[in-house]
């Protein structure tokens, strides 16, 4: 494995640093996977383009030495589908996060996932809206305290995984920034899956949520997401905990292929 | 095929809402996304048959907003890109018509105006979207909006607002009506058109306009709706960024108005009254300059292609020459109030005002004259 | 006062025909309108503008289409009263009847409006197109018999017209009925012809 070094020069926007991630933030973990599945992938950086909503995870484009697009809160993947289509040839990364991806954008992601755009989505889930300061999200468990559920949570929450699955998406994992290498390999299998991509990582946010949640050490933190998760294998022994994973890795007719041959058809 | 192949004959007989698509595809515009509404749907249904013949590509999105997110993806990738829609769709759209201002990304909005508020009259004409086309975002800002007054004019200022986009990094609104976008006429296609492309160095801009770095060239742009410095990187507390951020991004439209604002004059030589109207409503008012003509009286007729940025200098002047400016509009009263305070008192201005769906009638134009 | 009447002529406009199309819903109201538009101002050299009803009133009930035809640019593109009626449902008859100028032309077909004023010209277009096995192309033999009983469009540009704006195995039964409707206006030897 290369050093942080090595990479720092080569994959980030160095102007751009110190991020502004908290410390213990789980959102460097997923920027450090990232880089390292798409440089062992020997993708071309130039061909890159890393679109972004708003919240905490969509600040990751920033800090990529590339092309970025960081838009408007929850629109991220229409976004993406407009650079994809026009550009087939561009390689499209979404940072996305709870709030930003099912909540506000919910519709963009579940109509994504419907027309198979050939993008690769990474939605760092949080369990709440952490740059506003913690307020409940889509994902949020049951029970917990938010600073809009000062007396526990008690809304169901949504199985961002298994809403993708369900959507039809071509490869769905989900993994946590407990698992830093299995995170890295599911980047580059679904990477390398020419559909609609999508990864979700459960990532501590220790300021707005964790703190209020009474866990206050990270690594606790890291602990618990090892703790509360369960190989996708073995996930019907344990009822209670979270299934990690690859849900889905198929082939399936991409967006942007089915309009190029579309426009061979048509065209005279 | 080329665009103009596809297009097909020179003369048609066309709906306004067709026009626009000629005008786009003749502009260079080979990336539609949009959402059925009436009265723009024909504009969707149009561009879906025609862009895949000519290689470009049109996609049907979940939603507006969801539309014109697309069209600004698109538009980084360098694709000269376009959405369609009317006043509910507008609304979804303002938010990242914001964005596009902030990020100076070309595209251009067609809103065919109904009825409104809200869901309103979907199959009626109305002007009730000309503040919100300047308006509408949040925050200070400057664009461009045009509105034709013939299915001609559908087409010829698609292409104005294309290049205009261009030209200025903005995004450029055609402001039409249900009256127009479902009403046919002769349209006399051209071969060729001229066309404006984004600049690509400092040399080729116009002035407080930056070059344009378009995605999968390596120049590594970040584009962000944050304040920002010149390099794009985000600077949200410093005022004196944000200031000069704002006021060049309102200068590079405002400074450029000679070359932006553009109006058709008819009988204003030695005219003491004018009537000054846009869109379908420049008809009766044409019509009824024409009917004060043939009674000896010297009323001219102003119709405006530009709406926006507004031209205060132009009404100045205009309200030193005549006694009386008619504004004829299919709403409330909206450029009204902005000639108004232009003129300052120096003529005096009436508002002729529909609603409805109704188009003013030439001789109710004629009675406010009288 | 009619007011529409009244800018035609303040407007000196050397011709200048209102024509008011109106049925119900299925009838090809609406293409006729475009057909007769595209004639006048894409083959005759004219100008034309074309406006519908939508929404709600052009759902299943009735079907109305106005063009304006005219020798220069035309400013107001809206019909107040026109110059023409051609009527192919009794509700539109009842509808429209009365919006027309003084010594304005009714075309009716007499099957479809039974109840109609003495002075309407009457053309048995939809018994026409059953004898042409289609009834769809009653739109056709109106067309046809417009153009003989008021010629402000050429037979030529009607025929052109057609053949560009139907899909292609319809042209030959479109003009046909179109002759149809030349005839029945001929025949009638009333009208201006």
């Amino acid at each position: 494995m290369k050093q942080a070094s090595e990479l720092y020069e080569t994959y980030l926007r160095t102007d751009m640093l110190p991020t502004i991630l908290c410390s213990g933030c789980g959102a460097g973990v997923v920027l450090n996977a990232t880089i390292r599945a798409i440089d062992s992938l020997k993708m071309d950086l130039d061909n890159m383009v890393f679109v972004s909503g708003i919240g905490c995870s969509s600040r990751l484009g920033a800090y990529i030495n590339a092309d970025s697009l960081h838009t408007t809160h929850g629109r991220a993947i229409a976004y993406a589908t407009g650079v994809k289509a026009a550009n087939p040839d561009l390689e499209v990364v979404v940072f996305t996060g709870d709030g930003d991806c099912v909540g506000i954008g919910g519709n963009h992601f579940i109509h994504g996932i419907r027309r198979n755009i050939g993008i690769n989505v990474i939605a760092i889930n949080n369990y709440n809206y952490g740059m506003t300061g913690g307020q409940t999200s889509p994902s949020t468990p049951q029970g917990s305290v938010t600073t809009t559920t000062q007396y526990g949570a008690f809304e169901h929450p949504f199985d961002i995984a298994q809403l993708a699955k369900t959507a039809g998406a071509a490869y769905v994992a989900r993994w946590t920034t407990s698992h830093p290498l299995q995170l890295q390999k599911a980047i580059r299998k679904g990477f390398s899956n020419k559909g609609f991509c999508f990864i979700e990582v459960l990532s501590p946010c220790p300021t707005s949520y964790w703190g209020r949640n009474k866990v206050r050490n990270p690594e606790e933190m890291y602990q618990w997401y090892k703790d509360h998760t369960i190989p996708i294998g073995r996930a019907e022994e344990y009822p209670e905990k979270i299934p990690i994973g690859e849900l889905v890795n198929v082939e399936k007719r991409e967006w942007t292929e089915q309009w190029a041959s579309l426009v061979r058809k048509v065209s005279p | 095929m080329n665009a103009r192949e596809a297009i097909g004959d020179t003369v048609q007989f066309v709906q306004g809402d067709k026009a626009c698509v000629y005008g786009a595809l003749l502009a260079g515009c080979r990336f539609f996304a949009g959402y059925p509404i009436t009265p723009a749907t024909e504009i969707a249904e149009e561009m879906s048959r025609l862009l895949p013949l000519i290689g470009g590509t049109s996609i049907q999105m979940e939603d507006e907003i969801g539309s014109i997110s697309a069209v600004v993806g698109a538009a980084w990738t360098g694709a000269k890109a376009m959405t369609a829609t009317s006043g509910p769709g507008f609304s979804l759209m303002q938010e990242t018509i914001g964005y596009a201002v902030m990020t100076e990304t070309p595209c251009v909005i067609v809103d065919v105006q109904r009825g409104g508020p809200s869901t309103g009259q979907p199959t009626r004409a109305s002007q009730g979207d000309v503040m919100q086309a300047r308006y509408g975002s949040h925050g200070d800002y400057e664009l461009i909006v045009l509105s034709p007054s013939s299915v001609q004019e559908a087409m010829e200022l698609t292409i104005r607002a294309f290049n205009l986009s261009e030209t200025y990094r903005v995004p450029a609104i055609l402001l039409t009506e249900e009256s127009i976008g479902h009403m046919r006429e002769k349209i006399t296609i051209p071969d060729t058109v001229p066309l404006q492309s984004r600049p690509a160095t400092e040399d080729e801009a116009a002035p407080h306009v930056p070059p344009f770095s378009p995605f999968g060239r390596g120049k590594k742009a970040f584009v962000t709706g944050l304040t920002h410095q010149d390099n794009g990187h985000p600077s949200t507390d410093d005022h004196e960024v944000h200031d000069r951020l704002v006021r060049r991004l309102c200068a590079k439209v405002c400074e450029n108005m000679d070359d932006i604002f553009q109006a058709d004059t008819v009988r204003m030589d030695d005219a003491d009254t004018v009537i000054v109207s846009y869109g379908i409503s420049a008809r009766p008012g044409r019509a009824a300059s024409e009917m004060a003509a043939q009674a000896g009286r010297k009323v001219g007729a102003i119709t405006l292609k530009t709406l926006w940025p507004f031209n205060y200098a132009y009404f100045a002047e205009l309200a030193q020459r005549v006694d009386h400016i008619v504004v004829v509009e299919m709403n409330c009263g909206m450029l009204y109030h902005s000639i108004r305070e232009a003129a300052a008192g120096n003529a005096n201005v009436t508002l002729v005002s529909t609603l409805g769906g109704k188009v003013a009638d030439p001789t109710a134009i004629l009675e406010v004259i009288r | 006062m009619d007011r529409t009447v009244g800018i035609a002529r303040a407007e000196g406009v050397a011709m200048m025909h209102k024509i008011r199309i109106a049925g119900s819903g299925g009838q090809g109201i609406l293409i006729a309108g475009v057909i007769l538009g595209k004639a006048a101002s894409v083959y005759d050299g004219l100008w034309a503008t074309q406006t519908q009803s939508y929404g709600p009133e052009a759902r299943g009930g009735a079907s109305k289409t106005d063009v304006i035809i005219s020798d220069t640019e035309i400013n107001y593109p809206f019909i107040g009263t026109c110059d023409i009626l051609v009527c192919l449902s009794q509700l539109a008859y009842t509808k429209y009847a009365g919006g027309i100028v003084p010594g304005g032309t009714r075309i009716v077909d007499p099957d479809l409006v039974v109840h109609h004023a003495d002075d309407c010209i009457p053309i048995n277009a939809s018994a026409t197109a059953i004898e042409l096995e289609n009834p769809l192309v009653a739109n056709m033999v109106m067309l046809g018999a417009l153009s003989r009983l008021y010629p402000v469009v050429s037979g030529r540009a009607l025929e052109e017209a057609i053949s560009h704006s139907v899909s292609r195995r319809f042209v030959d039964i479109d003009i046909e009925a179109l002759h149809r409707g030349m005839a029945l206006a001929e025949s009638l030897g009333t009208g201006e012809v």
